[in-house]
């Protein structure tokens, strides 16, 4: 893979895990009922917060990386 | 000169000792109170920006209580379902009816009371809470979040015990859902996250239930010194942090940030979609260097807005609006959910702590406390009690920044789910 694709892919890994949470809670979660619902919803509302901190952690190693004196490909 | 004309001339005493003793104790002991608040308000004990105009607010407008005239106690009448005197008149203030609702009743209100128009327009829809929101947005860093955001993100998680637990526990004392998910949200120690949870879900509590929140936050800065001093003993707290070399955070990214977590957890909770706005945008403003919207949200808004929360909360304290039987519930259920949210902070300090190979300070955990800077700074102050040159604060404000973040998605939560319940 190469190195721009790669890293476009780690920047969308966080969002993108985050928006399954939100899918998890608002779309999929009501299509089921009971227990499966319920693991579902809760399952959505931790994975929002694990996406936003991943994101988060991008942008803490893009800093670092900064710091280092180390560039990111450019896409 | 008889006692009919002494009454008339001292018109307050009047209508203060009429009615029921219960409610006349009340008025006079809100009075009391009211001073109580401008006292530790002035001696720094208590927030003084909110305490002092709450205060004045609680002690005046239960002074100023009086005979309303037979139009307006009609109006009043309709509303609250009291009935009127015999001659036509009913007790009230100049101030503000905060039970008027029809639109007939509230346009003759308006022009009436002069606190009514802030209290329509801007308390009872979450102006308030929002342009509050604003200013903390504004005044938060989200570079010290980014620097360790899976660290702070669980700690704030941790945080939140409080804010789940008491939910459970308040149901099985009596209260309605809508009411036990309002009182929980003290446990985040966000005031205008309890504010809006309070207007969205309980709608008939919330002047108490706010009342408490920001009464019980004003005193986390003298409470939480000793649940850390009782659960943390002094050879952690001295525990000095990693060095780390320290990373800049471009604005760029902070910004960015902001964007993808606004967008995302208002994706996740329309219904809070204000408040979230109102905390990125000032996150935004901040981080895109727009000086001048960053001192206007800073000084004017913030100032202006903490300034009328504090006033219309004092007033909302007149003892006919706040008398409720739930009120000792709320507040025994609002320590609870403080308590036991500290409680879970310091839990995930000890994980951590565990976790790092016992290089982890468990103090930092007390500051997923979301109560922006409070709780950090109280961290700090107890760990520079015992080890003077530890440095915890960058670790403990990145916490408490995830802290906002967790509450507003414990907000979504409730505001979204509890009316769902059956």
């Amino acid at each position: 893979m190469k190195p721009t694709a790669q890293s476009t892919l780690h920047w969308l890994a966080g969002p993108a895990v985050a928006l399954v949470g939100v899918g998890c809670v608002r779309w999929l979660g009501p299509a089921f009922a009971g227990r499966v619902q319920a693991i579902v919803v809760v399952a959505g509302y931790l994975l929002v917060p694990a996406g936003l901190a991943w994101f988060a952690a991008r942008l803490g190693q893009r800093a670092e990386k900064r710091a280092a004196g180390l560039a990111e490909p450019r896409s | 000169m008889n006692l009919s004309d002494i009454a008339n001339i001292f018109q307050g005493i009047t209508s203060l000792a009429h009615g029921a003793w219960a409610m006349i104790a009340a008025r006079l002991g809100l009075i009391v109170l009211g001073g109580v608040l401008v006292y530790y308000g002035r001696k720094g004990v208590l927030e003084p920006l909110l305490m002092i105009p709450m205060g004045l607010g609680m002690a005046m407008v239960n002074a100023g209580v009086l005979f309303l005239d037979p139009v307006t106690a009609a109006v009043i009448s309709r509303s609250t379902g009291e009935a009127v005197l015999a001659d036509g008149t009913t007790q009230g203030t100049l101030m503000l009816a905060p039970f008027v609702e029809r639109t007939d009743d509230l346009m003759y209100i308006l022009q009436i009371d002069f606190l009514q128009p802030i209290y329509t327009f801007a308390f009872s829809n979450g102006l308030i809470a929002c342009f509050v929101f604003m200013g903390i947005g504004v005044l938060l860093d989200v570079g010290f979040l980014l620097a360790r955001p899976f660290q702070s993100m669980f700690l704030a998680l941790c945080a939140e015990f409080g804010t789940v637990a008491t939910f459970p526990i308040a149901v099985a004392l009596g209260l309605t859902y809508n009411e036990a998910a309002s009182i929980a949200m003290v446990g985040g120690a966000d005031g205008p996250m309890v504010l809006f949870t309070s207007l969205k879900l309980a709608k008939q509590l919330f002047v108490p239930i706010t009342v408490v929140a920001y009464l019980y936050l004003g005193l986390t800065y003298g409470g939480y010194p000793y649940l850390i001093r009782f659960l943390i003993p002094a050879k952690l707290r001295a525990i000095r942090p990693v060095a780390r070399p320290a990373v800049k955070i471009s604005p760029a990214e902070k910004l960015a940030f902001a964007f993808v977590a606004g967008t995302v957890l208002c994706l996740l909770f329309p219904s809070a979609s204000p408040l979230l706005l109102s905390l990125f945008v000032g996150v935004a403003v901040r981080e895109a260097g727009l000086q001048y919207f960053t001192s206007m949200i800073e000084n004017t808004l913030l100032y202006g807005a903490t300034f009328f929360l504090g006033l219309l909360l004092g007033v909302l304290c007149e003892a006919s609006t706040i008398f409720n039987p739930k009120v000792l519930l709320l507040l025994v259920l609002g320590i609870i959910a403080l308590l036991l949210s500290g409680v879970g902070g310091i839990i995930g300090g000890y994980i951590l702590y565990v976790a790092s190979g016992r290089k982890f300070n468990p103090v930092i955990g007390i500051a997923g406390v979301s109560c922006v800077p409070s709780t950090a700074k109280v961290a700090q102050k107890e760990v520079s009690q015992v080890a003077p040159d530890v440095i915890i604060l960058p670790e403990a404000l990145g916490v408490n920044i995830s802290g906002v973040i967790t509450t507003a998605i414990l907000t979504g939560i409730y505001v979204s789910l509890v009316p769902l319940i059956k």
